[in-house]
């Protein structure tokens, strides 16, 4: 008989630990600390940055992003609500508007892709479920690299270059439909790492 | 599979799946997003692919290969926070790396001084103006109150307006007092405390979709104050009516932090 599987310790719980970290140094944002945007920077800047720099593949403009979006972080901290979604979520929806208006912009295409308030707030909902763990994101990256090469490239051409469905049905000479439908099935083999048996049951409570 | 088949016999009205990829995705203009937004408010089947389809964004966006952040970027942000709201600034603790005075700490003590002067300057022009503003206010002195909101309070065709906390786990409270034909309203807040991006605030009446600034006043520090406010025009008494106090910047207005209203 196998013996029964032990964990240190659930992902579940250290993603959740994480996570109230966050919410605590956002609740001292809201009251104007600026240590706590510090500590979020020190956190979160790495990740932000990543994005921004995979998109724009400028490193000066990826920095602008970045520091836009911390600035927005403290501007629109009232605005957002963590019982709504993790921080990682937000702070990551922001970097990816603010990285694809500056795509656009900088190939001067003539998009008006906003980033205004409303899109802050849209960008929280609905909330995602506790952030992504880093398990998940190496199981995300497998799941990628497995796809279909015509399921990849809609993704990349979709999030990491922000183009528009009629622009992606040009690019890849075929119909928006079908563009639409590949993208989605792309999407729905992607969202079944978040739903692993094995995950699952790891952040079940007292999961031993 | 069962949500596709509910869609497919017209027993549902959701969006099709390529609309909530493409929500999730941002994929879809403002008006679209409005309507994919609010049936998600109807639809929990729906609301958990699209929390699916997010999670996956999120997941996506931290596939990025990782490069380190420029050196000084928590200081140019500082440096950047500082220049657009000044009343905020706080000190910071210097990074144990640096080796010598360096961003944001020479920036203040190379222009400080500039920076006091032209400040107090300001401050005293914009007083000034403030005083003189018709529709400026200023927590009054305690015997002007008593004899302005005794009258108001006794007026037998004054309204009372409960005002409460437009966003939940916020405690600002207040209470208004306003009669017709008169230009003065009693405001007396609770918990209307120095928010990160300033004291001043607004009162605003709502009928229908019009909507009127009735009056600008700053907060006090301690967030709890009595205040005078005189109307940019009176009130004609007509309701129903609503009340809003909303915090307003150099850039426009802002956050609502109270409301109430007035039923017929």
């Amino acid at each position: 008989m196998d013996a029964p599987k032990t964990m240190t310790k659930p992902k579940g719980e250290a993603r959740e630990a994480e996570r109230a970290i966050d919410r605590e140094l956002m609740q001292r944002v809201v009251k104007g600390d600026q240590t706590a945007l510090e500590d979020l920077m020190k956190r979160w800047s790495r990740p932000v940055y990543s994005l921004a720099l995979r998109i724009l593949r400028n490193p000066q403009l990826a920095e602008e992003v970045s520091q836009d979006t911390f600035l927005k972080v403290w501007k629109h901290a009232g605005v957002f609500q963590e019982q709504r979604g993790a921080f990682s979520s937000w702070v990551l929806t922001m970097t990816h508007h603010g990285s694809i208006d500056a795509l656009r912009r900088a190939k001067a295409r003539g998009s008006q892709v906003t980033n205004t308030l409303d899109n802050v707030v849209a960008a929280t909902l609905p909330s995602p479920r506790g952030g992504v763990s880093t398990w998940q994101r190496v199981k995300l990256e497998e799941a990628l690299a497995t796809l279909p090469e015509k399921q990849r490239q809609v993704v990349e051409l979709a999030y990491f270059e922000g183009h528009t469905r009629e622009e992606m049905a040009e690019i890849m000479g075929e119909p928006v439909g079908t563009v639409k439908t590949r993208l989605r099935d792309a999407v729905q083999k992607l969202a079944a790492v978040f739903r692993d048996p094995e995950e699952a049951l790891s952040q079940a409570p007292g999961f031993q | 599979m069962i949500h596709w088949l509910f869609h497919k016999l017209g027993l549902k009205s959701c969006p099709a799946c390529e609309t909530l990829v493409d929500y999730a995705l941002d994929g879809l203009d403002s008006p679209q997003q409005g309507k994919v937004r609010q049936h998600l408010s109807d639809c929990p089947s729906c609301m958990e692919q699209v929390r699916d389809f997010m999670q996956v964004k999120e997941g996506l966006g931290l596939t990025a290969p990782e490069s380190d952040v420029p050196t000084d970027f928590n200081a140019k942000v500082l440096s950047r926070l500082q220049k657009a709201d000044p009343v905020c600034v706080r000190e910071t603790s210097s990074s144990k790396s640096d080796r010598h005075l360096g961003g944001w700490p020479r920036f203040w003590m190379t222009l400080g001084p500039v920076f006091a002067v032209l400040s107090l300057t300001m401050t005293l022009v914009a007083l000034g103006a403030l005083l003189s503003h018709k529709n400026s206010a200023a927590p009054a002195q305690a015997n002007e109150l008593a004899a302005i909101g005794n009258a108001l309070m006794s007026d037998p065709k004054a309204a009372h307006v409960q005002m409460v906390s437009a966003e939940a786990g916020q405690t600002a409270s207040g209470s208004l007092v306003l009669c017709p034909g008169r230009r003065e309203a009693f405001f007396k807040a609770a918990n209307l405390s120095k928010c990160p991006q300033g004291r001043n605030y607004a009162l605003w009446m709502k009928r229908g979709d019009k909507a009127e600034r009735l009056a600008r006043f700053s907060a006090e520090a301690d967030g709890s104050s009595v205040y005078l406010l005189n109307l940019g025009s009176s009130w004609d008494g007509a309701m129903p009516a609503e009340f809003m106090v909303t915090q307003e910047s150099g850039s426009g207005v802002g956050q609502t932090w109270m409301k109430g209203s007035l039923k017929l």
